[in-house]
């Protein structure tokens, strides 16, 4: 049995013992145990080293806003985490702690001379103190600041685990499973509301889980929470969800959910996730978050031993474990007085209760009176002394002249009052209200539909829980029911104050506001003496409340302690915006399934497997794999691409291009509808024609391209870019729907309803033509830039002909799924023309031989159909298309214009690279003007010379000039041509 | 198609030979669903019942209602979109019933056969492992109704087709994506799990 | 996440399946060549940016495929209600009615 495990009471299971390790010492717990209540048992309070000061550092609370008590987790196989509150850890077999922000360990530590040099750590120190000289700042400062900062250490190795997520919907989501939360969702299941009651901690119960005074209902209120959950569970409407954290409240009553579903168990299944996020849509929220309470500042408040009084009676009636054999008290609020006597009853020799208030309430007296517990009314605390474990206090009396007196204790259990859980009523745009008799906020005005119920509400007794939460869950509209009577001890009232009355100089001990970040009572007041008044700057000038308990236990007294020293209401100074997540929340919960595979959608074309099966080097275009070439064994891209260019202008070369956007334009007015979107004229196209269209954005930009056939009077089949394809039916669409709905057309998206196989070179028709039917190949009867439907190896075919290389060309589109035999088939077939597979890489080096631009590469958004040559796409005729009045636009008309050019480099084999500035001059001095850029920059196999497109200003007009792209070891000069470089007349085009 | 030379191939669904590893257990099964015609039909609503002359079935006027029969089924997508399916067989008996309705009836009947893949997911968990990627209120979704929807990353039409059983369509390129989704997902729920450790069952 | 209701599926669906398209009620000018250079920069760039009640577009993409109009409080994130293509833009005393 653990030193101080009490004999009886709690929840624990004493027989099951439980053994794990704190930093490398082998110790045990029993089942039911938190990390936190297992080390108590063990009589071990130190556990940790502060961030900043390194000052030793016990457990302060026994839930989710522990600020002190933050260790390393390791749970075996790479799964380590970090700041892992000891009061939320759920104790396995096996589990190892260590503690964080000490070196070279938790008892020597060497950090702790950031407090001896204290005075210079005050607020502001990284701002006032590493400014010069500045060459110290990367070499010594930086290294310096980042070896010490951060709390923990991060992991290092891969995340092994896997993470689920859920969307679910509900009439009324219950947040927090205390007597507020059960209650609210009895009622709202009662009414056949269908219910998600989620509670952080492993039990459903809150403040029943340590209440073992009151009754509820006649019953003692640990059995009626049992049959309460019995009866929950019980009831198909409901779903119980515990170790279930709501992190976050958006917009519409949407929650996120954290479900933790593994960090207690010891062996884990790879298959089951660790976490789920559910993303909960609800029509009505029940907030039974409950109540934190605060920490009183006083000088040593953070030594090993000092703990909330909440904390220590949790641990007593929860966990049956004594936090010492000599604990004393100190509070402003009655309900400090349970705590103390609940150690009283179990046998715990509580030294006193120091209560800063003058007028004591005479049943607590009378009460600590028989149990022989001492009170000292009007007496403040002046310091706490000890080293590893707080081992006394010095008191006196808070009308300074009394004499101060020494009590020895091994513990000490401070209640500043409670602060109402107002997280996610905030997060949910809710507006706050201050309570002066509470000291706190509570809810004001909300944004959503939720009610708040019991101690978040500000309704600290049980008997106004329970009803609260009834009258919620059942949406009463009285804020509180009469449907439990209660018998409990009531304790609810105390005051507030900002720090404890002191006569000792401030300077002398340190009195903590944010236990995890180290922020002073000092800091504060300095903060506010240095100009800072509103609370949001004090907050980021201190840090306080900046650590991963989000000031849960600190917020509320930095408030106190500003105002006191701005000499403003607390009110006047504002309040900090609470944000989600409400707790520290895992990255891989959020990532959810969105890794490995998951992690983006790689889309695949019909022929996909075939190129995987025969060595292609696959490039991603924007979400889709691409082949991007198929080197033969000892190849490298350039001896492959090199090899694809030729095969394909000597004979035949094939590649797959379904990637492309195909968009079914039909109805009575599907010309004059093309005609408004693209800049050519369509009316006149005629049936079994194709022609390229030019699309701009309305403010005159290149927006995307494509061929367009046409194949009925009412029907075209328009094909986009790939990576345009989303984008341009969107755009389509907009101005079909919002601007020319009366306008006779349908648009479908036939994208991958298509496989397109693209053959190129001098020797395609001879390929097809035997698997061709009803269609006339004959170079008259089906000449370039025409399109057919026939059947091709049996099955259904759009033929384009059309030419992205400048050779004859065809592009067969069959129905997806016959793409890849259709593919085989051309392969086999083609043999004997040594026809070659192609990937992106050679598409673009035989294109840019032609000149021909590719949309993103060539374009960024800023080119006009001019610029890129191609004012001869524009139907000069049409009144209006997209994009035609800004044409006119006076930055658009203005010379100097940067337009497409071919570039020859003087060296010839020299490849540019893309993206490179262009010069006017060899060698300027700085500042020199770029007056363009390389935009595409191949070596051509065909032309034996390297070729490159570019964008510069008045790039027509430059025709043989030489310009220079100057690299970091050269400048290469180039000379402007035209940017056709391969077969300029189209001789190969039309055979 | 024609005979011979086709002869043997088969078409090829991206998902050919998909086997949900956890399939056996009662929880959930994942099934790639059979080929068949798919048309998109798009009129004006007004002219809806010339088109169900064309189709010879029933096709809902509100958007997520379904029409579903042996040799015909109807989804109502958008105001005036429409997806048709039937077996494969029947494909062209439709097209020549809107043919004939085209010279007096503008419309747009588009072949979209090959553009999707459908998944048939059922079990008692199905509707969970969907909505490990769906935002859409299942429980609340009528048995017959339909939704295009999101799923994850994807773009899908989601059936509900009996209360434990649905179909989603996606288009081609991301089956194997909302394969793999649907999968991992669904990992949780195979046959032996501890129950306890699958909340919400 | 928003919860958007759709004015042609008459269901409210998550924002995942929509996407945003910008400010509303701004038409395409019907002869765009008559406008001038300042009026045609209005027209392409000028938005207004409210704070407060705004109008906008909503594109229902991975729905029914429509794009339609709302009103939505830029400040509280509440849509005060949906409609259409094409219907006039709501008064005042619309939005008014629709709030309360």
């Amino acid at each position: 049995m653990n030193a101080y495990r009490a004999d009886q009471g709690g929840r624990v299971e004493r027989g099951a013992s439980v053994a794990f390790s704190f930093n490398g010492t082998n110790l045990s717990g029993v089942k039911g145990d938190t990390l936190a209540s297992a080390l108590l048992a063990n009589g071990i309070h130190f556990v940790g080293r502060s961030f900043k000061y390194h000052r030793p550092r016990g457990i302060m609370s026994a839930g989710t806003e522990e600020a002190s008590a933050l260790l390393g987790i390791d749970r075996g196989q790479g799964r380590y985490d970090t700041n892992i509150r000891a009061t939320t850890q759920e104790l396995f077999d096996g589990l190892k702690a260590e503690s964080q922000h000490c070196w070279p360990s938790l008892r020597w530590d060497m950090g702790v001379l950031n407090e001896l040099g204290g005075p210079v750590m005050s607020t502001g120190f990284y701002y006032k103190t590493f400014m010069w000289p500045k060459s110290a700042w990367e070499k010594v400062y930086e290294p310096i600041i980042r070896k010490s900062a951060g709390l923990g250490r991060a992991p290092r190795a891969f995340d092994p685990d896997c993470y689920a997520s859920r969307y679910a919907h509900c009439d009324v989501l219950v947040v927090g499973g205390g007597p507020a939360g059960l209650a609210a969702a009895l009622s709202a299941s009662h009414k056949g509301k269908k219910v998600i009651l989620a509670d952080e901690q492993a039990e459903m119960g809150g403040s029943l889980l340590s209440d073992t005074g009151s009754l509820i209902n006649g019953e003692a209120a640990q059995a009626w929470l049992a049959s309460a959950l019995a009866t929950l569970v019980e009831r198909d409407n409901v779903t119980v969800l515990t170790r279930t954290t709501a992190v976050g409240y958006y917009q519409q009553n949407f929650l996120g959910l954290v479900e933790r579903l593994s960090d207690h168990l010891r062996v884990l299944d790879a298959d089951l996730p660790r976490e789920r996020m559910w993303r909960v849509r609800a029509s009505q929220v029940v907030l039974a978050t409950g109540a934190i309470e605060r920490p009183l500042v006083f000088a040593g408040n953070d030594r090993p031993g000092t703990m909330l009084a909440s904390a220590a009676r949790t641990y007593l009636n929860r966990y049956g474990v004594r936090v010492g054999n000599r604990p004393v008290v100190v509070t402003c609020h009655d309900s400090a007085y349970l705590a103390a006597f609940d150690l009283a009853n179990a046998g715990v020799g509580v030294a006193a209760v120091i209560d800063v208030r003058d007028d004591v309430p005479a049943a607590l007296l009378e009460k600590a009176g028989r149990l022989g517990i001492e009170v000292l009314g009007g007496h403040t605390v002046l310091a706490a002394k000890g080293g590893l474990l707080v081992s006394a206090i010095v008191v006196a009396p808070v009308q300074a002249g009394g004499p101060a007196r020494t009590i020895d204790c091994d513990a000490l259990l401070m209640c500043g009052g409670w602060t109402p859980s107002v997280h996610l009523f905030s997060q949910a745009k809710g507006m706050l209200s201050w309570r002066d008799d509470l000291g706190a906020y509570v809810p004001g005005r909300y944004a959503q539909n939720a009610r708040s119920a019991g101690a978040c509400d500000g309704r600290f007794l049980l008997l106004e829980a329970l009803n609260g939460g009834d009258a919620a869950g059942a949406g009463l509209s009285d804020p509180i029911s009469d449907t439990y009577t209660v018998a409990e001890e009531t304790h609810s009232s105390g005051i507030s104050l900002a720090a404890l009355p002191t006569s000792a100089k401030p300077a002398r001990g340190k009195a903590f506001v944010d236990f995890q970040h180290d922020v002073t009572i000092k800091d504060i007041r300095q903060a506010v003496l240095e100009g800072f008044h509103s609370i949001e700057h004090i907050k980021r000038y201190t840090t306080t409340g900046m650590a991963t308990d989000q000031g849960k236990t600190s917020n509320l007294n930095g408030l106190a302690i500003a105002s006191e020293a701005l000499g403003r209401p607390i009110v006047d100074i504002g309040l900090t915006t609470f944000r989600p997540p409400y707790t520290p929340t895992s990255f891989g919960v959020f990532a959810g399934y969105s890794r490995g595979d998951l992690f983006d959608v790689t889309r695949k074309s019909p022929t996909d497997r075939w190129a995987e099966q025969h060595g292609a080097v696959f490039e991603p275009v924007s979400l889709w794999r691409r082949a991007r070439y198929f080197p033969q064994p000892g190849e490298d891209m350039d001896k492959a691409v090199a090899r694809e260019c030729k095969a394909t202008r000597a004979s035949i070369g094939i590649s797959d291009a379904s990637t492309l956007g195909k968009i079914e334009v039909v109805g009575r007015d599907a010309a004059e509808f093309l005609n408004r979107m693209y800049t050519n004229p369509w009316t006149k196209l005629g049936i079994g024609r194709c022609r390229y269209g030019l699309m701009l954005g309305e403010d005159g930009f290149v927006l995307d391209d494509g061929v367009v056939g046409r194949l009925a009077e009412d029907r075209f089949h328009v094909t986009t870019t790939t990576g345009g394809a989303a984008r341009v039916m969107a755009h389509m669409e907009d101005y079909l729907q919002t601007e020319w709905a009366d306008l006779n057309v349908w648009l479908t998206s036939i994208s991958e309803q298509w496989a397109v196989i693209a053959l190129n070179g001098p020797n395609t028709r001879q390929l097809i033509a035997p698997f061709v039917e009803a269609i006339d190949l004959d170079k008259e009867a089906f000449p370039h830039m025409a399109i057919r439907e026939g059947k091709i190896f049996g099955v259904p075919t759009r033929l384009f002909r059309v030419s992205f290389t400048g050779e004859l060309g065809f592009e067969i589109n069959v129905p997806s799924r016959y793409g890849l035999a259709v593919w085989e088939r051309l392969m086999e077939a083609g043999a004997k023309y040594d026809i070659v597979p192609y990937g992106t890489e050679t598409l673009h080096v035989l294109r840019a031989e032609k000149g021909y631009i590719i949309v993103g590469q060539e374009t960024d958004g800023t080119q006009t159909p001019d610029d890129v040559g191609m004012a001869w796409a524009i139907g000069k005729k049409k009144p209006d298309f997209v994009g035609k009045r800004s044409l006119e636009r006076p930055d658009i008309v203005a010379p100097n214009r940067k337009q497409l050019v071919g570039l020859l480099t003087e060296e010839p084999r020299t490849v540019l690279e893309e993206g490179a500035q262009i010069v006017a001059e060899k060698s300027a001095s700085p500042p020199v003007d770029m007056i363009g850029h390389v935009t595409s920059a191949y070596w051509s196999e065909c032309l034996q010379h390297s070729i490159a497109l570019a964008v510069v200003e008045g790039g027509r007009a430059r025709m043989g000039e030489a310009l220079y792209v100057p690299m970091p070891d050269t400048v290469h000069t180039v000379k402007v041509v035209d940017p056709v470089f391969y077969d300029a007349s189209g001789e190969r085009l039309n055979v | 198609m024609s005979e011979g030379f086709f002869a043997g191939d088969k078409p090829h669904n991206p998902l050919e030979g998909a086997v949900f590893a956890a399939g056996a257990g009662p929880e959930l099964q994942l099934a790639v669903g059979d080929d068949c015609a798919r048309l998109s039909l798009r009129i004006a609503p007004a002219h809806l019942d010339r088109a169900i002359g064309a189709f010879g079935f029933d096709i809902p006027s509100k958007i997520g209602e379904m029409s579903s029969g042996a040799q015909r089924s109807a989804l109502c997508l958008g105001p005036d979109e429409w997806l048709l399916m039937a077996p494969e067989s029947e494909r062209e008996k439709i097209t020549a019933g809107f043919a004939e309705i085209g010279a007096q009836t503008s419309h747009s009947l588009v072949d979209v056969g090959h553009r999707t893949v459908a998944i048939d997911i059922s079990g008692p968990a199905s509707a969970m492992v969907l909505n490990a990627g769906c935002p859409l209120d299942l429980e609340n979704m009528a048995v017959g109704a339909c939704a295009r929807t999101i799923l994850d990353k994807a773009e899908v039409v989601l059936m509900k087709l009996e209360g434990e059983y649905y179909r989603l369509e996606t288009v081609r390129s991301f089956a194997e994506f909302v394969w793999k989704f649907l999968s991992t997902a669904g990992r949780e729920f195979e046959q032996c799990r501890d129950k306890t450790r699958v909340t919400g069952l | 996440m928003l919860l958007i209701k759709c004015p042609y599926c008459q269901q409210e669906r998550a924002e995942v399946e929509f996407s945003y398209a910008g400010e509303a009620h701004i038409e395409r000018p019907s002869d765009p060549a008559a406008l001038s250079d300042a009026e045609w920069e209005a027209y392409l760039f000028l938005r207004s940016n409210p704070r407060g009640t705004h109008f906008e577009r909503w594109y229902h993409i991975h729905g029914c495929g429509r794009y339609f109009n709302a009103v939505r409080d830029t400040v509280t994130d509440n849509f005060v209600r949906t409609y259409p293509a094409g219907m006039p833009r709501p008064s005042v005393h619309d939005i008014d009615d629709a709030k309360t």
